[in-house]
């Protein structure tokens, strides 16, 4: 019976929370009784492995789920959204390349015919890139659609403008 | 940014709740797109990181009474753990590595909101005070659970080495 009663005072008695008296009593009891003492002395032991207990490293490929979460939810980016639809990438790519070789015309006409070699090879660099990051865009909307969905999973789905992928 | 900045406390929030590695990350996604749901509700003149993690808490609790969690075992702890510094005394090591692992194992047997309170007050190092601020309690509810969370593990230590002393 009293070990039940030092047994719950044994964590305040650990912080050394208790009054002089309570603590003076809980000593003199886990001096007699080794069943308490064992159990103190293993709380003590369990409260030092607790503080030594080290924080663990997320995945990578958690982080990139994270990161994608708040795009969906900048509503300036909404207007040109259809700018990023995969089916006019290569539109858009291909007028890159012409505004490009309109710029060199009109900012060196005299020297357009040397020049236009050189900057049409930087022009069709400059195309492949937007190629690739058009194919990285359609990877990353379709994993937007995969936390899309786990969101709309964890909250209520109505209403949101967000949650139209 | 809140994913730099949170994205470990949240997880390893998560990781200690649930014990298992692949769980606690879907749960720290969760977490976060709620997160970015509730910032307008968030009230300037509070503490942020509180705030959060008080979100955090009880979105896995929630989700603990909804799933019923405690049926399923808990990844080893050397999964993820980083190696730990050892001791000098080989003997004295692996009493420590087993402690650890009773201890993990142990957090399966508390009730959520208790081993909820053990992971904020005794593995995340807050205080009680902060504990008691995330958890939306009382300091003294806080404290009365700490000491039901530590007599409960203290009790599974010492039957676990009375089961050792039985084996030999
Ligand atoms: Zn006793």
């Amino acid at each position: 019976m009293i070990c039940d009663k030092v047994q719950n005072l044994l964590s305040p008695y650990l912080d050394g929370e208790l009054a002089p008296r309570e603590r003076a009593e809980v000593d003199a009891h886990l001096a007699a009784c080794p069943e308490c003492a064992g159990l103190a002395a293993r709380m003590r032991a369990a409260v030092a492995a607790f503080a030594a207990f080290p924080d663990v490293d997320p995945s990578p490929a958690l982080r990139r789920r994270l990161l994608a979460i708040p795009e969906r939810s900048r509503r300036f980016r909404l207007d040109l959204d259809f700018l990023r639809r995969p089916v006019l990438q290569p539109f858009l790519a291909v007028a890159a390349g012409l505004l490009m070789l309109v710029s060199v015309y009109f900012a060196s006409p005299g020297s357009f015919q040397r020049s236009i070699n050189r900057e049409f090879h930087r022009g069709i660099g400059s195309i492949e890139k937007i190629y690739v990051r058009a194919g990285s865009l359609t990877d990353r909307i379709g994993d937007l659609a995969v936390t899309a969905y786990d969101s709309a999973k964890a909250v209520n789905p109505i209403g949101r403008a967000e949650n139209r992928y | 940014m809140l994913v730099d900045l949170y994205t470990k406390k949240v997880f390893n929030m998560a990781y200690q709740f649930t014990g298992s590695h692949q769980e606690a990350e879907d749960l720290t996604q969760d977490i976060f797109v709620k997160l970015y749901r509730s910032l307008d509700k968030f009230d300037l003149g509070k503490n942020f990181t509180a705030w959060l993690l008080a979100l955090a808490k009880n979105y896995l609790i929630d989700e603990y009474r909804r799933t019923k969690w405690e049926k399923r075992s808990r990844d080893d702890f050397e999964d993820h753990a980083p190696t730990l510094a050892g001791t000098d005394d080989p003997e004295r090591g692996l009493a420590e590595e087993e402690t650890r692992n009773l201890l993990w194992s142990g957090l399966n047997q508390l009730p959520a909101e208790i081993r909820m309170a053990v992971i904020l007050k005794e593995i995340q190092g807050k205080t009680y005070e902060e504990t008691a601020e995330i958890s939306g309690v009382p300091v003294g509810t806080v404290k009365s659970r700490i000491s039901r969370g530590r007599l409960q593990l203290a009790k599974i230590l010492s039957q676990s080495s009375r089961e050792g002393e039985h084996d030999m």
